[in-house]
């Protein structure tokens, strides 16, 4: 237990740091409330962090978590980060209600983007960063960050990464994983530094390109402005930001393999290509359907906007440049299917992630080829690479959870706010997938602020849940977790 | 039907050709009944005939005809198709069980009594007459329980033979049987309940083997999971303030409940009063329908308890690594590979229910409604709860619509993988 108290007091200082830089914020445009609450929570991380370290020292040598105890240790780090991340919005004023700012933080680290304030524009704009801040901090895994930076920490980084990065492997590019940790921030931070060139030069503020550029890499979607991308109103602001969250929602893996001068190999990377292929077909089938039943006339018109709510849904980021509310129930239904199936694996996004789809696919193949009793049933192979039964089965006990979780949080949610099954689903599959905006009610000019504080708590839950992948969060509520011993 | 005659004639078939004999035999059994329902009733349109047999053969309650504009002559060849088509369900489980369509081979094997059952080819066919016996027994029975109750001849005894098939009693007033004495209600869906569980529990019944019919989880799962439900809605319609006495609520809410979770999906109860919140958690309690080897649908229950083991097995494996220790079902150990199909068999439910409210998107009724109908339809209920006000009709649904109803039916009904073989090259190949 004193290994992970000693834990979270580096956990508390590193978030103590990450504060500075919405303090910065609040001193460049003097905000006061802003500068006072900021600067409490930095001396209250410091401070109680400094303290766990102190206490726990004395284990200091034998800093080896077990692999049992890094499943609790990633699931509470997540819970304490939302609830440490909800004090400067409790702070300032902005979200006075605990659940409120604790959904707003949990929202944020874990790249949902849903959010329960109206009228994002009246809070300060330090608060503001700190929301951007808290996606982009968790989009490549708060924990991943810690193994990126601090290696020298001892602890089997590989097992926390595993818990904690999206996908069912984790692949190696480097020969140890705090040199792979690093190379992903590094592909991370270049891609978004890349981003917020480029909308700088379609001449968006720096203030606001930082905001977008530290959201759409991590697919998490807050924006600054309660009519999202919309405000904007560029055609060159959207398809670069469709082009970021198409980088965004891809395997980050490939853009080492692209680096080392193969596009061949990134071409024939079978997720990449079925990633693609969804894009591009979700797309075209919108913008017809938008010419057709929607209203459209001007085929470019139709185009964009189809890209951009397509790639927003799939790489589960949730920006919006229209209300697709109004869109045509064809083009509903392939933003609901759009929620459920998400990104590639290592990426940003959420969803039960376009590699299981790929291996959903081949087990349906492989049983049928069992039914009718062919002679050679052939292994799940994905780019190569045999599948071990555990993967597979791993793979389909997510499958499940994802599938009754969605059903069972559909059923607590709506047991509080009778809103409506659309309403209520979509909140949840949306929470769920770390998309941000659903349908109906919680469409994406409409916020999540009308939810009871219960359902506000399951909603936080669930996002937290989707993004450590489920069995996470889940396995520490489990009877066996607490009686190792036990068989 | 077809297919059993080629069973008796002792003709070796390859496991390709009973899929296709399967598909074949559906599909022609529709398009016939379908051509018949379109020459006595032209003025609805063929896409109406389509669904009105669809519906008859997969035993959905739903219709495409206001039930008292029907000749009663064609009233009654929908009762028996239902019957034929609900009872022909679980000879063709029988039948394609060794090739694992429905339920692995395992699994029926543990809830059959006699770890041999199926193996010869005596016993196989001794059990197919065995079965049909059962449900004419309990048709007869229910018919002559109607008839006691005061319902007309012909009336009990197309409820009979439709109710044992559980698909619903589109005959009488669309399905909305409210208005009927409670008498006959509390026989409906006594019947609807009984001829939702296995079949294996009546061979255990008539065994008199009652420690057997004890240790069967299905069963267990399935009543548990109809007294949560009735619970929870009763619970909320209480403390909501509905009218009426706390005990004739409960009663009203479990006929309605095993209403839906049969698959037979006649509106019995006034849900048009229920509040939201109920309807929801009847349509998510919905989805795994009713018990393997029944006239129901859904996913069934077995598989349901196989997914909850193996979530809870993943779980268990991410703590203890190293465990070698297999699942079980009732008790005895079940193969890996059966644990992957009933799970993958979910997911591919799940896909094709999204699929057919795709498909039904295109006609640009409204998402919940698209919901509705493709879970109505998939798990052959029949009853749309996202829009009750229909009832058992499918008023509303374009001609496009009908047909892609009658798709999922089918889908729902043959457990999907027969169509989703269509698509595979290897299939064709095969012979």
């Amino acid at each position: 237990m004193k290994r992970i108290a000693y834990f979270y007091g580096i956990f508390l200082n590193l978030m103590g740091a990450c504060f500075s830089l919405p303090l910065i914020t609040a001193l460049i445009y003097m905000e006061t409330s802003s500068i006072r609450a900021f600067s409490l929570v930095i001396l209250f991380c410091l401070a109680a962090g400094s303290l766990l370290r102190r206490l726990c020292r004395s284990s200091i040598d034998s800093l080896r978590i077990k692999p049992r105890e890094t499943y609790l240790l990633v699931a509470t780090v997540w819970l304490i980060a939302s609830a440490i991340g909800a004090l400067p919005y409790m702070l300032t004023g902005a979200l006075p209600n605990f659940f409120d700012a604790f959904f707003e933080t949990a929202s944020g680290f874990t790249t949902t983007g849903a959010t329960v304030i109206d009228g994002v524009e009246a809070l300060p704009r330090a608060v503001l960063i700190w929301r951007s801040l808290s996606q982009w901090l968790g989009g490549m895994g708060i924990i991943v960050l810690f193994v990126a930076f601090l290696p020298s920490f001892g602890i089997k980084a590989r097992n926390i990464a595993a818990a904690e990065t999206p996908g069912p492997t984790v692949t190696k590019l480097s020969s140890t994983f705090t040199g792979t940790a690093q190379r992903l921030y590094i592909a991370y931070i270049i891609l978004t530094a890349a981003m917020l060139l480029l909308l700088m030069a379609g001449n968006v503020s720096f203030y606001d390109s930082l905001n977008h550029s530290f959201t759409t890499m991590a697919t998490g979607g807050f924006s600054t402005y309660s009519n999202s991308i919309a405000h904007f109103g560029s055609n060159y602001v959207t398809w670069v930001i469709t082009i970021f969250m198409f980088l965004a929602g891809t395997n980050f893996e490939l853009f080492f393999v692209l680096f080392s001068g193969s596009i061949k190999k990134v071409m024939k990377n079978e997720e990449f290509r079925l990633y693609a292929s969804i894009v591009f077909a979700a797309t075209l089938l919108i913008s017809i359907s938008l010419m057709t039943q929607g209203g459209y006339t001007d085929a470019f018109q139709s185009l964009t906007d189809s890209a951009f709510q397509v790639m927003t849904i799939l790489s589960t980021t949730g920006y919006a440049t229209v209300d697709f509310n109004l869109w045509p129930t064809l083009c509903l239904m392939l933003i609901v299917i759009l929620m459920i199936i998400g990104g590639s694996s290592s990426s940003t996004a959420g969803g039960i992630k376009v590699i299981r789809l790929l291996v959903l696919s081949k087990l349906l193949r492989r049983e049928v080829s069992l039914k009718l009793h062919e002679r050679s049933v052939n292994d799940i192979r994905v780019n190569r690479h045999k599948l071990l039964p555990e993967t597979l089965s791993f793979i389909i006990s997510f499958l499940t959870m994802y599938i009754f979780t969605i059903l069972l949080g559909t059923l607590a949610v709506s047991i509080a706010d009778p809103a409506g099954i659309i309403t209520n689903f979509t909140a949840v599959l949306s929470c769920i997938s770390n998309v941000g905006p659903g349908l109906d009610k919680v469409g994406p000019t409409c916020t999540f602020s009308f939810y009871s504080n219960f359902s506000k708590f399951i909603l936080s839950f669930i996002m937290i849940a989707g993004r450590l992948e489920l069995s996470t969060l889940f396995i520490i509520f489990t009877p066996y977790y607490w009686k190792p011993g036990r068989v | 039907m077809n297919l059993l005659r080629h069973k008796k004639g002792g003709i070796q078939i390859g496991h390709a050709a009973l899929y296709k004999i399967t598909v074949a035999a559906w599909l022609l059994l529709i398009s016939a009944s379908s051509l018949v329902y379109y020459f006595i009733m032209p003025e609805y349109g063929f896409s109406s005939a389509l669904l009105e047999a669809t519906a008859g053969w997969t035993a959905t309650g739903i219709g495409a005809y206001d039930a008292a504009s029907v000749p009663l002559g064609l009233q009654i060849f929908r009762s028996i198709s239902n019957w034929i088509g609900g009872v022909g369900i679980i000879m063709l489980a029988l039948t394609l069980l060794p090739s694992r369509q429905f339920m692995g081979w395992t699994l029926a094997a543990t809830e059959f009594p006699g770890p041999d059952f199926l193996k010869s080819e005596t016993d196989f066919r001794r059990h197919y007459r065995k079965i049909v016996a059962i449900y004419a027994c309990l048709s007869l029975l229910q018919f002559i329980l109607l008839l006691l109750a005061g319902m007309a001849p012909l009336e009990a005894f197309m409820s009979a033979l439709s109710n044992t098939s559980t698909a619903g009693l589109n005959h009488i007033n669309n399905g909305v049987v409210t208005s009927l004495s409670p008498q006959i209600k509390i026989i409906l869906t006594f019947f609807a309940f009984i001829c939702s569980v296995n079949s294996a529990v009546f061979i255990h019944i008539l065994r008199r083997k009652w420690k057997d019919l004890k240790k069967s989880s299905e069963l267990k799962i399935y009543i548990l999971r109809i007294a949560a439900t009735v619970i929870l809605i009763s619970g909320i319609l209480i403390l909501r303030g509905h009218d009426g006495n706390p005990v004739q609520t409960i009663c009203s809410v479990l006929m309605q409940v095993i209403s839906f979770f049969s698959t037979s999906g006649f509106i019995i109860s006034d849900i048009a009063a229920w509040h939201d919140v109920c309807i929801i958690i009847l349509m998510i309690m919905g989805f795994a329908g009713a018990c393997s080897l029944s006239t129901g649908g859904g996913f069934k229950i077995c598989r349901l308890v196989i997914a909850v083991k193996t979530m809870s097995y993943g779980l268990y494996r991410h703590v203890h690594p190293s465990s070698v220790r297999s699942l079980t079902f009732d008790k005895k150990p079940i193969k890996s590979e059966t644990v992957v199909s009933a799970n993958l068999f979910i997911a591919l439910f799940m896909m094709t229910y999204l699929l057919g409210a795709l498909l039904l998107s295109f006609d640009n009724m409204s998402l919940a409604s698209a919901l509705g109908y493709s879970q109505a339809m998939i798990t052959n209920t029949g009853l749309s709860l996202a829009s009750p006000g229909s009832a058992g009709l499918a008023t509303g649904v374009s001609a496009y619509g009908k047909f892609v109803l009658s798709f999922i039916m089918i889908a729902g009904r043959l457990e999907v993988y027969p169509l989703l073989m269509l698509l595979f090259r290897n299939f064709w190949k095969s012979e």
